[in-house]
């Protein structure tokens, strides 16, 4: 996917501004505007549990134990008698907010590598795309793992491994558009009139490589969602007794035979806000170039 | 070609060599001491553990530690288990074949699927067909293998008896596991499959074979795929770190005694030796592949340059 | 090259069937001749060496593989096993054995005096490196053989427990000539003198025993002799609880232990399994409470936690009736367990509000959180991953949320644990079930002596309570003056509230209704495999 994207550089680097092209295109998308519904709504619950939950998701009254789902429980309750409903309500909270820390970490530090590697070339080019090469040797979650085992379980520590093994598809992403940005005319201009290197990375290259990152962005936050909840699932993400999806899934393993319900529901919830952020990723990247398709 | 094939070798030995600095690194820069934590469960005494770190080479200068550890992987010496004081590499080895008849399982599940539904959706480009199939491929990419892991145990073991909900031996044990494995590959495969079939179909000389009255059959079977295979070939080749990385889910999921499986156990009990050697493996074996692919490429696609 | 790459996609779903038919092929499930069975439990941890190990499966699987010089009958009395007969001064300090003459070790090895003064210089010299079978050992002062058959041991001080330690699994007697010729190899190459033998083990996997066709030397507590019923016992290890249920009711395995509470009521509705129920005696499940670490450090907050917590309902929840609510630091189905500790500290969040704001804890600003002089009222808990501590835990947080009392879990490998205990740094502290009576269930976690290095993590210093522990041990003759010691002991513990009981061990074992003839010796970890056999429906 990221050899797609890269390969788009020089119609981003043409000087007029697609931006309003590129958003009527996407408004005129249904799916992409379902999407944006979907998310919102879940946002909104995610901001509103406190008012919205009937529950205190953390209040456990044991007399009411593994109750299947009724009107008084809509989602029934789970081992120690806490409200399913309300836990995947206030659950929306960790679980997006993980997602959205760690692919800015990776954003974040990805780009400053890319604009830095692809801007001055040679000896730093190639210091930093080894270490890059180096992050892409770990496939997947194994990378997050390892880092994981190095600082310990926890929420803070699954954004920072989560949010570290998102930085290679950025480094290079944007270290390919700065190596072609940097041949253009005005870069030259910018350079000749004396300006310092890092106003030229900000002001000249970094919004024109800009917008293929947002694609990765919303292309990548789902899977930086799974992964953060696949590690609460293995039992190394949300402290105790934090309300997370993925931690929810992890209890509801034990109690799958007699109460399907612990699982069913927090799972449902991911898949609504993964499928959502990929499905947007997808029309946000033909809104911005259709070509890419 | 064997020069091009000598070259792409040379160019994995500095990402190896990182992947080992990287293990070295998880290991002795960590914030606890390795030779208490080994101890620690055993009420050791100082003189123990200041005994232990002797013998782990511990008090030696650190660039000393490093080019002995290097040495020392480079041969297969991954260290003992914390835990079970096991040599780390026969455990790991013990794994592996486990965890490579589920990964090879759920590849072959998902090529001929994936390359099926994504040419299927190209050919009837914008139809209701398509539509289905890109719906079904955005699930599989979306849908957490954790909890789709649960609900086919939930309803082919739990609900229907059917097919056995862990473990490993045999056919029967490997069926859900690879599929749930599979599914997110299915989804890539046929986003790619579909793409690079859109774009063959498109080209001149598509559009002349049929213009030429050659049976559908023969212009889609001889013409488009023999040149939409490239891209295909490519995204599998990065399906297998994929589903190296997505088996580690899986077989916490159902219990399956593979690689991924030791190293969540390792993880969680902070057993380090075993979690270097576990990433090393599995990093190892992924950059292998990935030369494997590439080597292939030039096989299948004329145009790559030996250069 | 490039001529016929059409031919893939053909070719693609022949490969798949390919596939298919070699997985087919391949990894059948074992084949059940009539005369092997499956089991299922935990995976141990370090090697699984009887001297070595601390975890169950020793107790569990190694004890068909080993015997001991003495057995426990069902009254939990000592009765002869390697040993056939024994005696000992009226000082309590010199231990005479007569061993069993024609017993020898799977590998041919003889077993005699000097087998025994092997096995027991062997556990001695491991040193800590000995997670469980060097604390059962007394303070042994010499060991004399004084002839093939006849060995004297004799202690420094007089121990009223170790007649019992010799029965645990833990002090088996294991073949010199394998220790000496494997070394650190010798848990793959098994010896012992028991009814079955040591056949494989892939580490975190399988473990598999063979019937011992020389086996003629049952101890008497068993209804036959000569060699076990059962040809073959296969052993898997599955650490994931939630696995073991469906295993059992496919057909995979003849008995799972360890079954989670929800699973095992699922089990008995199944006509062709039952659940036994072990009640284990020794140490129960319960927090730690820091006596040095504020705000624990005072007696009133460590109360209204006691009276804050409802255990009673908790364990109904979680553990499904199966286990009994715990009440002190002894399991009550322990001999010397102190009935009147219950009722001691009755769920009352009044009482329990009332203690605290007697000790300065009041919710001025009104979050729910109480605090004193700025300080919020915040305990220090760390949750290990066994014991269900996790659903206890969260329970718990609940029940203190609402007595005024923050609780801040975190989430530790027992290693770490260990290490948080001994040096205090954690207000509460999860323990259980690794201790079988009330000698090595107590003085380990209790006494002063143990708090540095040791298990003591409440912290609590009383030459009081040490006094109890340390006279209760050298009392070998006088079991009534032993009980009341440990009573004693028993109820400084729960006055000085330096623990939180929890729940009582309870081993459920889901076995196929095929299987017959299993039982659970007196300590409840050890099975009687060596009487089980098959019926053929």
């Amino acid at each position: 996917m990221d050899q797609t994207i890269a390969g788009s550089n020089e119609t981003i680097a043409k000087p007029q501004s697609p931006t309003r092209i590129a958003l009527n295109r996407l408004l005129e998308d249904k799916i992409a505007i379902s999407c944006i519904g979907m998310l919102v709504l879940f946002f909104l619950l995610a901001a509103g549990a406190a008012y919205l939950a009937p529950y205190d998701p953390y209040h456990a009254s044991p007399e009411e134990s593994l109750l299947p789902p009724s009107w008084s429980h809509l989602m029934g309750t789970d081992l120690i008698g806490r409200d399913v409903f309300s836990r995947v309500l206030f659950g929306a909270r960790i679980s997006m907010s993980i997602g959205f820390i760690s692919v800015g970490i990776s954003a974040t530090i990805g780009v400053t590598l890319g604009l830095i590697a692809g801007y001055y070339g040679r000896f730093v080019d190639t210091i930093i795309m080894r270490f890059i090469d180096t992050l892409m040797a770990f496939p997947g979650i194994l990378l997050a793992l390892t880092i994981i085992a190095l600082l310990g379980p926890g929420v803070l520590n699954v954004m920072i491994a989560v949010g570290i093994g998102g930085i290679p598809s950025y480094a290079r992403l944007v270290r390919g558009s700065t190596l072609s940005i940097k041949e253009e005319v005005y870069v030259d201009a910018a350079r000749s009139v004396g300006a310092r290197d890092w106003r030229i990375m900000r002001d000249h290259i970094l919004p024109n490589a800009f917008p293929p990152v947002l694609v990765l962005i919303s292309m990548s936050y789902g899977w930086a969602f799974l992964s953060a909840a696949g590690l609460s699932f293995l039992g190394l993400g949300a402290e105790s007794p934090a309300v997370e999806w993925g931690a929810m899934l992890n209890d509801s393993r034990a109690l799958l035979w007699v109460a399907p319900w612990t699982a069913i529901f927090p799972g449902i919830a991911i898949m609504c806000v993964v499928l959502s952020t990929n499905l947007l990723g997808d029309s946000l990247r033909d809104a911005i170039d259709p070509r890419l398709r | 070609m064997a020069r091009y094939i000598v070259k792409r070798l040379l160019t994995a030995v500095p990402v190896v060599f990182g992947v080992i600095s990287v293990a070295f690194v998880l290991l002795y820069l960590l914030p606890g001491d390795p030779a208490s934590t080994m101890l620690a469960r055993s009420g050791a005494s100082a003189q123990d553990i200041a005994q232990l770190r002797t013998e782990l080479g511990l008090d030696d200068p650190l660039y000393e530690q490093f080019a002995s550890y290097v040495v020392r992987t480079v041969q297969g010496d991954f260290g003992r288990s914390m835990v079970s004081q096991e040599p780390v590499l026969e455990l790991l080895m013990a794994r592996l074949p486990t965890t490579l008849e589920l990964v090879m399982a759920a590849l072959l599940m998902a090529i001929p699927i994936g390359t099926l539904l994504g040419m299927t959706a190209a050919i009837h480009q914008n139809s209701w067909i398509d539509r289905l199939v890109v719906a079904f491929a955005s699930l599989g990419v979306s849908i957490p293998s954790f909890w789709l892991g649960l609900m086919l145990i939930l309803f082919f073991s739990v609900a229907l008896g059917w097919l056995p909900s862990f473990g490993q031996g045999g056919f029967r044990h490997l069926i859900l596991p690879a599929a749930v494995l599979a599914f997110g590959a299915v989804g890539t495969i046929t986003r790619t499959a579909r793409t690079s079939m859109v774009d063959v179909l498109k080209q001149d000389y598509i559009v002349m074979a049929r213009s030429k009255g050659l049976a559908e059959h023969t212009t889609l079977v001889r013409h488009a795929l023999r040149n939409a295979l490239v891209p295909i070939v490519t995204v599998i080749g990065l399906q297998f770190g994929w589903l190296l990385s997505g088996s580690i889910i899986v077989e916490a999921v159902f219990s399956r005694q593979g690689l991924g499986l030791i190293l969540i156990d390792s993880v969680l009990e902070q057993d380090l030796p075993v979690v270097q050697g576990a990433v090393l493996l599995s990093s190892i074996l992924y950059i292998f592949l990935n030369l494997v692919v590439d080597i292939a490429y030039v096989f299948v696609d004329p145009k790559v340059r030996y250069g | 090259m490039l001529k016929k790459p059409g031919l893939a996609v053909p070719l693609l779903p022949y490969l798949a069937v390919c596939a298919i038919l070699a997985a087919c092929g391949t990894g059948q499930n074992p084949v059940d001749d009539g005369n092997s069975i499956i089991l299922s439990s935990n995976k141990p941890g370090v090697r699984l060496d009887p001297h070595l190990d601390v975890k169950w499966e020793v107790l569990y699987i190694l004890s068909t593989v080993y015997e001991t010089l003495v057995y426990q009958d069902s009254d939990g009395d000592i009765v002869p096993g390697l040993a056939s007969e024994w005696s000992v001064s009226d000082d309590g300090k010199s231990y005479a054995f007569t061993l069993r003459e024609q017993v020898r070790f799977h590998d041919g090895t003889p077993f005699n005096a000097e087998a025994v003064k092997f096995n027991i210089e062997r556990i001695l010299s491991l040193g800590p490196r000995s997670l469980k079978a060097r604390s059962l050992l007394p303070d042994i002062k010499s060991i004399e053989i004084l002839d093939e058959y006849n060995i004297g041991i004799d202690l420094n001080e007089p121990n009223g427990f170790f007649l019992f330690g010799l029965s645990l699994p833990y002090l088996s007697m294991v073949s010199p000539t394998a220790v000496q010729t494997w070394g650190d190899e010798y848990h793959q190459h098994q010896s012992g003198t028991g009814p079955f033998m040591f056949e494989e083990y892939l580490v975190g996997d399988r473990y598999t025993l063979v019937r011992n066709p020389n086996y003629d030397w049952a101890p008497e507590i068993y209804n036959h002799d000569g060699p076990a019923h059962l040809e073959k016992i296969t052993w898997h290890f599955l650490a994931e609880p939630s696995t073991r249920a469906p295993a059992l009711l496919a057909g995979d395995v003849d008995i799972a232990l360890d079954l989670l509470p929800t699973d095992a009521q699922y089990v008995m509705d199944s006509p062709e399994h039952t659940v036994s129920i072990a009640n284990l005696t020794g140490q129960p499940a319960f927090w730690y409470l820091n006596t040095q670490l504020p705000p624990t450090d005072d007696i009133r907050v460590r109360r209204a936690i006691l009276h804050g917590a409802d255990m009673q309902v908790a364990v109904k929840a979680i553990k499904r009736g199966f286990n009994r609510v715990s009440h002190g630091p002894l399991a009550s189905v322990t001999p010397e367990y102190a009935s009147q500790l219950e009722g001691m500290y009755p769920h009352d969040p009044e009482l329990a509000i009332s203690l605290l704001e007697q000790a300065g804890w009041l919710d001025a600003d009104g979050d729910g959180i109480r605090e004193k002089d700025g300080m919020p009222l915040v305990v220090l808990m760390s949750m290990v991953n066994w014991g269900q501590s996790r659903e206890f835990s969260e329970l718990l947080y609940s029940q203190l949320k609402a007595i005024g009392i923050e609780l801040r879990i975190e989430m530790m490998d027992y290693g770490v644990q260990v290490e948080a205990g001994q040096r205090g740094r954690k207000n509460m502290l999860f323990m259980g079930g690794s201790g079988h009576s009330a000698f090595d269930a107590l003085k380990p976690f209790f006494h002063s002596e143990n708090t540095e290095r040791g298990f003591a993590w409440a912290k609590y210093q009383d030459p009081e309570l040490d006094r109890l522990l340390d006279e209760a041990v050298l009392l070998t003759g006088d079991v009534g003056k032993r009980t009341e010691l440990y009573e004693r002991a028993q109820t400084l513990i729960m006055e000085q509230a330096l623990i939180l009981p929890i729940y009582d061990y309870a081993l459920l074992i889901g076995v196929s209704e095929k299987v017959k003839g299993l039982e659970w010796r007196s300590v409840g970890l050890v099975p009687t495999f060596y009487e089980m056999y098959l019926e053929t429906p």
